[in-house]
């Protein structure tokens, strides 16, 4: 690779960088105008300041795993926001928002949500979760790829040798002397 | 279990009937211990 | 003290151990169909070299250990090859964690299979969220077999051609009860009142997750893989919230039966299954079992309260009573988050598990603990010894229990008993100790040294990657110690002992 090359990729990632930084700042600062009262958290905030955050309205972001699972007109969203996953309980409407879900195959959609968060919730057996009032949808999810490495697999091929060789070689020597032994 | 070959849809009977009483067993078992445990917690609360 | 080893009991020992981490290598035969089915191509290729080096080691294991007539099994090699064969596919089993990338170290992944073997269901894994089919489905093969035993395992697959000295193993691994009068026969039982239990249990499972409105696929490895979890007590599940990730009652419902029948005694099972039904109300250990879950769900029921964690009866059923007894029959599945036992639960309730985590389930079953068998016995013998008192010198007070059939309480009974309740207790504070010396908080530290100690899994935030390395090696030590009940650990530390011990 050159050098030309080179700074044009730095260029071009810097330039990137800029507007994504300006564009994500313009949606946070709109979001945050728009839902005055609302405390911004983490899951790691929500679960080590369960009780201080307990019934008020906040704001929460992270990649939505595993499916979201309708029971009727709501729906529970488990996002992850890295530290923890928290289950968000989502008017089905607005669940449907979600197409992608975090697993091995995909990195899920981000979301941020607004919703009123409940320590231990009355109405779902005292989980601890959040009823979302408004969902937005921050980032669409993608395939994951998974590469095979050439190098383990010339190391599976070599154990599989290593391994049938000594079991064929170690059960004739005691198959062997079994017969001879009788 | 182990029975003799002749007797193998008895067998799958057993183990209905025994998982069965396993289950009922357990339910009660812990209804049980749930209502007991919530008596306890009702008087001295 | 026993006599120095000889040659050929370093050979036994070696032959029968690798015996045993062949059996691993073959077992590692699941996950790689199930990622070749997922078409996760490179998890299959990790499961392909780690399952061909556990039988390449496996088989180096038996080539420089077997010779021709080799002497059979005693006692002491039996506990000796349980004990270590453990350590070796904790090893072996290791190594698709580790390449799976999920871990911050190779001690971590260790860790890991240590837990699952043990069924703890501690996790030191990270972004469980993200990890492949064919993990979830290793992680939960290891607890599977680590429940019914893996040397039952070996006795029903790999040594079914021969008898002698097997049921040695089979004691050293933690359960001293013979269904049938043959040893083979009774790992066989074992299997099958497993494996029937297997598809009743992930059938309803799959059921409920259609329910809850999981997609077909899921719900069936997810109710494949909860019951294996469920049954064999470990507590691990596919994503990182636990059974907090269903969300629902239904699932918990299900789980809470399953895991609390998976802690009976493999004996229980096989009576009632042969038609002795009044067996499972008649048995001291379910007896103490009642008489234990029914206090201390009381006392944390009370906590509960006092503390103010809970804001209705359905919450405290769905949270206290089921980690408790998720505690008590030494499963571990959690519908909270860790930290919420150091944060909120306040110390009554916190004990109350603890105290239930020891206690643990049934003896000759997947659970850990001191095990019903044992509460029961020294509750008996308490009962006999204030008898004695009350009544005249001359009296012969005997005294009985109901398991299998009645049975005379006997002085040896008691003192083997007492004897391992001693062992477990010494064990957990030395867990706790080790959780202070490390810098974390006393309750905490015993809470988390209950739950190793146990083989439970409920955790309080303290295991984590960033634990120290000392107490993640000496959380692995009592996992396995606890699980072999002892025994065979200390025949294996007497069996070392011996070997360096110059020669008179």
């Amino acid at each position: 690779m050159n050098i030309e090359c080179m700074t044009g990729r730095v260029v071009k990632a810097a330039v990137f960088g800029t507007a994504l930084v300006v564009a994500l700042s313009a949606v946070f600062g709109v979001t945050v105008l728009a839902s005055q009262g609302t405390v911004v958290v983490s899951s790691t905030d929500l679960v080590e300041k369960a009780r201080e955050l307990d019934g008020q309205t906040v704001e929460f972001a992270g990649e939505v795993i595993g499916e979201a699972m309708l029971r009727g007109d709501h729906a529970w969203l488990n996002v992850s926001d890295g530290a923890n996953a928290i289950g968000l309980w989502v008017p089905s409407s607005l669940a449907r928002k979600a197409k992608w879900f975090g697993s091995y195959r995909n990195t899920g959609d981000r979301v941020s949500v607004i919703g009123v968060f409940h320590r231990a919730c009355p109405e779902h057996g005292g989980d601890m979760d959040i009823h979302v009032t408004d969902l937005t949808l921050v980032a669409t999810g993608s395939a994951t790829r998974h590469l095979v490495r050439s190098d383990r697999v010339a190391w599976a091929v070599f154990f599989a040798a290593l391994a049938g060789g000594l079991a064929f070689f170690q059960r004739g020597r005691e198959r062997q002397n079994l017969s001879s032994g009788r | 279990m182990n029975r003799p070959n002749g007797r193998r849809r008895t067998a799958a009977t057993q183990y209905i009937l025994g998982m069965a009483t396993e289950v009922l067993y357990t339910g009660a078992l812990l209804a049980m211990a749930a209502t007991v445990a919530l008596a306890v917690w009702w008087w001295l609360r | 003290m026993i006599s120095r080893p000889k040659l050929d009991d370093y050979r036994i020992v070696g032959y029968y151990t690798g015996s045993v981490t062949i059996g691993v290598g073959l077992l590692m035969a699941i996950p790689l169909i199930t990622s070749l089915l997922r078409s996760e191509w490179s998890v299959a290729n990790d499961f392909l070299l780690s399952g061909a080096l556990a039988i390449a080691v496996g088989y180096a294991f038996r080539l420089v250990c077997w010779r021709p007539r080799l002497p059979g099994m005693s006692w002491m090699h039996g506990l000796v090859v349980s004990a270590f064969a453990w350590l070796v596919a904790m090893i072996v089993g290791a190594v698709p964690y580790y390449l799976s990338g999920h871990y911050a170290s190779f001690l971590d992944s260790t860790f890991d299979v240590m837990s699952g073997f043990t069924t703890t269901g501690l996790v030191l894994l990270q972004d469980l969220d993200h990890v492949s089919d064919g993990v979830n489905m290793w992680r939960h093969v290891i607890t599977y077999v680590g429940g019914q035993g893996m040397v039952v395992l070996a006795l029903t697959f790999l040594f079914s051609g021969m008898t002698s000295g097997l049921f040695k193993m089979y004691v050293g691994e933690g359960k001293d009860e013979r269904l049938e009068p043959n040893v083979i026969h009774t790992a066989k039982a074992i299997w099958q009142i497993s494996l029937i239990w297997l598809a009743a249990g992930t059938l309803a499972l799959w059921l409920a997750g259609l329910a809850i409105g999981m997609q077909p696929v899921r719900a069936f490895l997810h109710g494949l893989w909860v019951f294996m979890a469920a049954w064999s007590t470990g507590g691990f599940a596919p994503q990182s919230q636990n059974i907090l990730y269903y969300h629902s009652s239904l699932y918990e419902i299900l789980t809470f039966i399953l895991f609390v029948v998976g802690s009976f005694n493999f004996a229980l099972h096989y009576a009632v299954w042969n038609g002795r039904k009044r067996e499972i109300y008649r048995n001291i250990e379910t007896s103490a079992m009642f008489v234990t879950v029914s206090a201390l769900t009381a006392v944390t029921l009370i906590g509960l309260t006092r503390w103010g964690v809970y804001p209705n009866i359905m919450s405290l059923l769905r949270k206290g009573f089921y980690l408790l007894i998720s505690g008590h029959t030494t499963t571990g599945f959690m519908t909270i988050y860790s930290r919420q036992f150091a944060l909120e639960w306040g110390d009554m309730a916190i004990l109350a598990i603890t105290v239930a985590m020891l206690f643990g389930g049934s003896a000759c079953s997947t659970a850990g603990g001191f095990k019903g068998l044992r509460i029961g016995i020294i509750f008996k013998a308490l009962l006999q010894d204030i008898k004695k008192m009350v009544m005249p010198e001359s009296a012969v007070v005997v005294q009985r229990f109901h398991h299998g059939k009645d049975v005379v309480l006997t002085d040896p009974t008691v003192r083997a008993a007492m004897t391992i309740v001693v062992l477990y207790v010494a064990t957990w504070v030395a867990g706790t100790l080790g959780g202070v010396a490390s810098g974390y908080d006393m309750v905490s530290s015993m809470f988390e040294a209950a739950s190793v100690t146990g083989n439970v899994g409920l955790s309080d935030g303290i295991t984590a990657p960033s634990m120290p390395a000392a107490l993640k090696v000496l959380y692995i030590a009592i996992m396995w110690a606890g699980r072999m009940e002892f025994t065979s650990v200390l025949g294996l530390g007497a069996f070392a002992v011996a070997s360096f011990r110059r020669r008179r």
